[in-house]
């Protein structure tokens, strides 16, 4: 049975095969989406064998010395953790797939090029990275991921996507590359060139018991290069560029799967290969603080909606470091229980964003699709003309919102029963509190914008085809019922917890039919919602028929614009908490004043070396000098 | 001064007194006039267009200017044969309603206006119809037009704000569309004259001379009272009347009791409208008392019905007199309680500082007036430049504030509060003995009037020329929000939406409280009665 | 025994409520000279907007604008079965105080959808006005969640009910105190729903039995913060306790109702400015609160 991890490989290969050498784009990106949802369902069966018994397959690819043997063996092995990432990806993957059917039809041939091909192997990609099973081939699928979604992120071939995707490419791609310094340095130093996982979680933590040095370095190198891809704030940049100039349905992967590999990593990492540090903790919670601040903050002020949902994701990003930075910094200190429960509810948050931020994606791809624009502004009522969307948006923004009892809800209620408890965590406990009334707030206005305000003009538009509203529709009835019943995920994630070797038994945290932490925090999502939904339905049946009539504008009759602009939601607010944005920008500032100058040093040398007499004069002046000193010292 | 501009310019004088001047110049000749007057510290104080065929003239436009300083109404007439007179309002803005009033109403064509659009007529009244022409009659009701919806470009950076016709913090139809950004106001505008009454055309059209004064005290719910004095001081003026002394004494008195009550109503709904109620329920508590002196004066809650073009309708007898003076000493007292308590609210004080700036410069150009003005730093008041009544023997202060914001404007009014208090003490006490009324005097037609009062908002004008048979031939009343009114969009330019029924309701929009209460008790009407009874009633 | 005393707080509750609204209605009056309406008015007031058939705007997103005062309503009732009112009695293993607070900004962030679901601009500005406030009241309200939870490890209802009083939680509850009455719309932080300004903000467009369940539901809000602030004080248990919070209702409700009576409204920055304060304050709570005392 351990062949089926090879299913989605081929999948993906046949797929990405046929969508290169198929003239016409347009049928070629939708056999690649069609093999991509048929390869994103072999995941979610990788995924579902993967929680019950681990799955491994090895591959020598060829004879050869020492130094290369360390790339013969590709070993892929599904355990508990990987399996909840391939979950991930697999139900994402297959929404986003297919989606993509009907959304790409609007694409222009040439624009379908780059993607028909890339498609099916940014989806291969990301499930390689997460079941090889060896730290080098980990890197090498790693890099693949971020040069094939790269492709993606260009492929309208717009100016600015072009930008995006070239900043996308450079900042990852020197994140990646701290990663890659990390990992040659395990492989050579630490662990003597034994690359797969299981050696390495036997030598590492033995290793870096004794040189502490090491595992600073190393965990520096590591953190910089999730962070960048993970869009950690002070690295977070190319996220919102990048992310809306994709495809909405890879912009829904990116944001929804993409960012959560780095997150991955550090579980992997920090969980399995390395002593669980306070330290890494503290840092990891510092700066998911700073994420999830900057994050929401600039999302408020966005106009586009890609863009919000972006910012958002840098945002959400946030909340699941802080569930891993909580959990190992409180493991550490020796609340096993408290910790163990923070790094279910980061696992949980992962899932749960991956679910709602995907669904949003796929939203604002649809009402992309009908009406043409992004942009805010250009938007209003739609409600009325794409009543699925709207139904499957509201219920992504209530998620996102953290509304008692959706999903989104009940991740966070976790964090906060975590790191409250704490006097050491409970500052970020309180900002993620802060920050979820104002994620709320972002969501408002996203949705508002779009579904309910009055359009500037009236858009005539009708709902998206079955192939887009379907996914949109599973991905909300996932929230939905993640929310009420969370014992359905909380289950798995607990025992994916404890296959990590972190202890935390039920009557630590037990999740049916109530998810109660002992002593500290309680929550009956099924109730609430029965409640609610039963006091709201009786209400509605008892008010009946609703009249309507004019809305009433002091009895004019003018044609005015009654809308409320979206850059105009929370002004006071913003200009109250001003210092912020300033803040920012005085940073954005001063990295583009150091670039300058980086630049300016570079541009001088470079033209300093079309000069080359000049250059070899100076060389031979240098060199004279360090004969001449080191020539002293020696005597 | 004035004569040596006047001739520079070709003026004819027409006819003068002490108080006013008319003249007549040529059509060229008016706009440099008007310019000149307007440097040398003249206002635009009122517009009349008059079709003036029935005295066997030509159409003719009457600007009215003003000047606090030479003490003098300087009315400047000029005629027109084909309708087309040059527009003055590039020079003076503050006249540019009243030339858009006469092109609504006579047809009027002003030359070089900047905006010559409709401002009084509906959209649906038909076109090349002037109800103030003399062959339309007061009663003819034309076939209306069907209504083009504006087709104003849209505007998506900002909310465009419907303030009114109908709303809450309005309390008459006005209509403000007000251009929001967030919570910043970027942008206002105007439109009024929602409830025109067409008041002029039923005065020339069936009323006698000594029934306009029961029209005329109809025009305001507030300040009706300086309505029926300002024009019964236009007739006086045409005919050569004067009051005797003890009339205008009685005058003097019924006008600052309608100055208080009016005050302290504003005072009470700004109070309603930052939210702060107890302060609205106490100002008008402290009202109430003064509505029951107009009551014990005049037999009505408001000081309707009492005034003719000969003088007062009733005599104040010795024992009422000293009941009066008795109230207001306590009504006084309380009142300084009270405002020292409220002004003591920092919150509340802040609330109102630095919103709704009016500034000086534009204040003048518009022609702003009353406690408007006074708050804006211009020192105008005419109970002491053009003195009327017995204005001229008592003795007042006319409080000016230079800030020009909302604070401003109820300093103003709290201190004229308290000048009236004054005023009412001394005019009281200083009444002289003697008739009320002149009853023998006859009033020639054909002859201009002016007459101008002090009313709690500004600086009314009345515009008169007789007619035969005792009629009025043109009765023209400007009262003082129509000269205010354009200065708001200025005032809420980026200021809060927060502030801007307050700023609205600085410059005093007024509403009718007549009303007597009626006490219902099961279906029917058990008591009716002044309303500090009914309280007492309802308390038994 | 617990299922009779939740129906009787259930009862307690939906009665009381609308009562409490006149009670204050009768305080403001008296403050300012008036004889005021009968404490019964505001029930009145709601039976006869009950009777009344709701009128919806003709363009307005009709599902969320009919359906947002009833979630609000809902929600807030639902808080109900988690906080004890007049009998010591909840349902307490159902939620804890996160659940409690996050149902309050539900009810919240329900009106606001309603009022930008109903197209009309001063609805529109009314809500926005709701969330620029309950942003930094959520800011000072965390700080204030995060001092009893640290002082009494726990967040559930057994344990916050009372609190342990020590010297941060008594600051934190004090700053409570206020947010209690800046939560629950009064002047001068009715902003929302300011009444000269933009009409009843988020509620213009509401008519008939859906202006009742608004309606109630703000009443609703009121009588739960005033609930969760007696909860943190008043004992448990004992015979004294229902004694107690009846008198205690009643005095908050005049406290209150005095203060509002003399104040004027803020425009939304001062509230926000003043939100910042009592931000700073929690956070001193909270300080003292890692501290130990």
């Amino acid at each position: 049975m351990n062949q089926a991890i090879l299913w989605p490989v081929y999948l993906s290969v046949i797929g990405a095969v046929l969508g290169w050498l198929i003239p016409r784009k347009k049928p070629a990106a939708f056999i690649a989406n069609l093999l991509t949802a048929f390869a994103s369902l072999a995941i979610c069966i990788v995924a579902y064998r993967g929680f019950f018994s681990e799955l491994h397959f090895g591959l020598r690819l060829f004879n050869a010395g020492a130094p290369l043997n360390l790339l013969n063996s590709v070993i892929f092995h599904v355990d508990k953790l990987s399996a909840v990432f391939l979950a991930i990806i697999g139900v994402l993957g297959f929404c986003a797939s297919i989606y993509g059917l009907s959304y790409l039809g609007h694409y222009d041939e040439e624009k379908l090029a780059l993607y028909a091909f890339h498609y099916p192997l940014f989806i291969l990609s990301m499930y390689l990275v997460v079941v090889s099973w060896n730290l080098i081939w980990f890197i090498v699928f790693w890099e693949l991921m971020t040069l094939f979604s790269q492709f993606l992120v260009v492929c309208e071939r717009s100016e600015r996507a072009i930008k995006a995707g070239y900043k996308y490419f450079c900042m990852t791609k020197a994140g990646a590359d701290f990663l890659l310094l990390a990992v040659v340095f395990v492989t050579l130093k630490a662990v003597g060139l034994h690359a797969d996982y299981g050696s390495l979680s036997k030598l590492l933590p033995v290793y870096f018991a004794e040189h502490e040095g090491a595992f600073a370095a190393i965990t520096i190198a590591l953190l910089i290069g999730a962070c960048v891809k993970a869009a950690v704030v002070p690295l977070h940049s190319w996220l919102p560029d990048a992310h809306p100039e994709a495809p909405s349905n890879v912009s829904a992967l990116l944001s929804g799967v993409m960012i959560k590999m780095p997150i991955y990593l550090m579980f992997r990492f920090f969980l399995t290969f390395a002593p669980v540090s306070a330290t890494v903790g503290l840092i990891i919670m510092v700066l998911a603080a700073l994420t999830l601040l900057f994050g929401v903050m600039y999302a408020l002020i966005q106009t586009d909606s890609k863009r919000l949902l972006a910012f958002s994701s840098v945002e959400q990003i946030g909340y699941i470091t802080l569930g891993l930075g909580a959990g190992m910094w409180l493991i550490a200190m020796g609340h096993e229980s408290l910790g163990a429960i923070a790094l279910v509810a980061a696992l949980f948050h992962t899932a749960n964003h991956a679910l709602y931020k995907g669904l949003l994606f796929l939203v604002a791809g649809s009402v992309l699709f009908r009406t043409g624009t992004r942009l805010l502004d250009r938007l209003g009522r739609l409600f009325s003309k794409m009543p699925l969307t709207a139904v499957a948006a509201l219920v992504g923004t209530l998620s996102i919102a953290g509304i008692p009892p959706l999903n989104g809800f009940v991740s966070k209620w976790m964090l906060y029963s975590t790191t409250l408890m704490q006097p050491q965590t409970s500052l970020f406990g309180a900002i993620a509190l802060v920050v979820s009334a104002l994620t709320a707030a972002v969501f408002v206005k996203f949705f508002t914008t779009i579904f309910t305000q009055p359009p500037e003009k009236e858009l005539d538009v009708k709902e998206v085809p079955f192939t887009m509203w379907a996914p949109q529709m599973l991905l909300a009835l996932l929230c939905i019922t993640f929310g009420i019943f969370p014992f359905l995920s909380l289950r798995p994630l607990i025992s994916t917890v404890n296959s990590l070797g972190i202890a935390l038994s039920r009557s630590d945290l037990s999740v049916y039919p109530c998810v109660v932490i002992p002593g500290t925090a309680n929550l009956a999502p099924i109730v609430v919602i029965a409640l609610i939904f039963i006091i709201t339905l009786v209400l509605a049946i008892a008010i009946g028929k609703v009249q309507a009539k004019p809305v009433w504008t002091c009895g004019n009759r003018d044609m005015l614009n009654l809308r409320l602009a979206a850059s105009a939601y929370y002004q006071r607010f913003r200009k109250e908490f001003g210092f912020i944005y300033e803040f920012g920008t005085a940073v954005q500032n001063l990295i583009e004043g150091l670039w300058q100058q980086v630049r300016l040093i570079c541009e001088s040398y470079e033209r300093l070396s079309y000069r080359l007499n000049a250059m070899l004069t100076g060389a031979v002046i240098i060199l004279l000098l360090m004969v001449i000193l080191l020539g002293g010292k020696a005597l | 001064m004035v004569d040596k501009i006047l001739a520079e310019y070709g003026a004819v004088v027409l006819d003068r007194n002490a108080k006013r001047l008319v003249v007549q110049v040529d059509d060229k000749q008016l706009r440099p006039l008007a310019e000149k007057l307007f440097e040398s510290g003249f206002y635009y104080a009122n517009g009349v267009g008059v079709d003036e065929r029935g005295l066997g003239h030509d159409f003719a436009m009457y600007h009215v200017f003003a000047s606090e300083k030479d003490k003098l109404y300087l009315v400047v007439k000029v005629s027109t044969s084909n309708l087309k007179l040059p527009s003055i309002t590039p020079v003076i803005p503050g006249s540019n309603w009243a030339e858009r009033e006469a092109m609504d109403m006579l047809g009027l064509e002003f030359e070089g206006h900047p905006e010559p659009e409709r401002l009084i007529l509906p959209d649906d009244w038909p076109k090349g119809v002037y109800p103030l022409r003399k062959e339309f009659d007061y009663n003819e009701r034309p076939e209306f037009v069907e209504r083009k919806p504006e087709s104003t470009p849209q505007r998506t950076d900002v909310v465009q704000l419907p303030l009114g016709p109908y709303h809450p913090a309005l309390h008459e139809p006005e209509y403000f569309e007000i251009h929001v950004d967030g919570e910043v106001i970027t942008d206002a505008k105007y439109r009024g004259f929602h409830i025109h009454r067409g008041m002029e055309k039923l005065a020339e059209g069936r009323l006698t001379l000594n029934q306009v004064p029961f029209l005329a005290e109809r025009i305001c719910g507030i300040c009706g009272f300086t309505h029926s004095i300002a024009y019964c001081q236009a007739v006086a003026d045409a005919a050569g009347l004067d009051w005797p002394e003890r009339a205008k004494y009685i005058g003097v008195i019924l006008l600052e009791i309608e100055r208080l009550h009016s005050h302290l109503l504003w005072v009470g709904v700004v109070f309603h409208l930052l939210g702060f109620d107890s302060g609205f329920m106490h100002m008008w508590r402290i009202r109430e008392k003064v509505m029951d002196i107009a009551e014990a004066l005049t037999g009505n809650r408001k000081t309707y019905g009492l005034v003719l073009i000969g003088g007062m309708r009733r005599d104040i007898d010795e024992s009422r007199k000293n009941w009066v003076l008795k109230t207001l000493t306590e009504l006084r007292e309380e009142t300084e309680r009270v405002s020292k308590d409220i002004f003591g609210m920092k919150e509340l004080i802040n609330r109102i500082k630095g919103i709704g700036v009016l500034p000086k410069e534009d204040a003048r150009a518009l022609g702003v007036l009353g406690p408007v003005a006074r708050a804006s730093g211009i020192d105008t008041d005419v109970r002491r430049d053009h003195p009327y009544l017995a204005y001229d023997k008592l003795d007042f202060k006319v409080p000016v504030y230079p800030e020009g914001d909302v604070l401003a404007r109820l300093l103003v009014r709290y201190d004229e509060i308290i000048e009236s208090f004054r005023l009412l003490e001394q005019a009281l006490s200083e009444m002289p003995q003697g008739d009320v009324m002149i009853e023998d005097y006859t009033i020639p037609s054909g002859r201009v009037g002016l007459g101008a009062t002090e009313a709690p908002r500004g600086e009314d004008v009345h515009f008169v020329i007789t007619g035969v048979e005792s009629k009025v031939y043109r009765w023209h009343p400007r009262a003082p929000t129509y000269n205010n009114l354009p200065s708001v969009p200025i005032m809420l330019r980026g200021n809060n939406i927060a502030d801007a029924p307050i700023i609205i309701a600085s410059i005093d929009p007024c509403f009718s409280c007549t009303d007597h209460v009626a006490i219902v008790r099961k279906g029917k009407v058990i008591w009716k009665g002044p309303l500090g009874e009914g309280v007492k009633q309802v308390g038994r | 025994m617990t299922w009779v005393a939740l129906a009787v707080n259930i009862l307690f509750v939906l009665f009381y409520a609308p009562l409490m609204d006149g009670i204050e209605r009768q305080v403001r009056a008296r403050l300012q000279c008036r004889k005021g309406p009968p404490i019964t008015q505001t029930w009145w007031d709601i039976l006869k907007l009950l009777r009344r058939p709701p009128v919806a705007p003709e363009k307005a997103v009709r599902p969320i604008f009919n359906l947002a005062p009833l979630v609000a309503f809902a929600a807030l009732l639902t808080a109900f079965i988690l906080v004890p009112t007049l009998l010591p009695h909840s349902i307490t293993f159902w939620g804890d105080l996160i659940l409690v607070i996050y149902l309050m900004n539900s009810a919240t962030l329900a009106l606001v959808f309603g009022g930008f679901a109903s197209q009309n601009p001063y609805a529109h500005i009314g809500a926005d006005r709701e969330v620029n406030i309950f942003l930094v009241e959520e800011l000072a309200l965390a700080f204030v969640i995060v001092t009893l939870a640290i002082v009494n490890g726990s967040l559930t209802i057994e344990k916050l009910f009372p609190v342990q009083l020590k010297l941060s939680v008594a600051i934190a509850l004090i700053a409570f105190v206020v947010l209690v009455y800046i939560a629950s719309a009064r002047i001068p932080f009715d902003i929302p729903e300011a009444e000269p300004e933009i009409v009843e903000g988020a509620l213009i467009e509401y008519s008939g039995s859906q202006l009742a369940f608004a309606k109630y539901a703000i009443y609703l809000k009121r009588l739960l913060l005033f609930s969760l602030l007696l909860n943190f004080v008043l004992p448990r248990n004992g015979v004294v306790r229902p004694l107690l919070f009846v008198i205690a209702l009643p005095i908050l409700s005049i406290i209150y109702a005095s203060i509002e009576a003399y104040c004027g409204r803020y425009r939304v920055t001062e509230a926000i400015r003043l939100l910042k304060r009592i931000s700073i304050v929690t956070m001193i709570s909270w300080v003292i609160a890692i501290a130990g005392w």
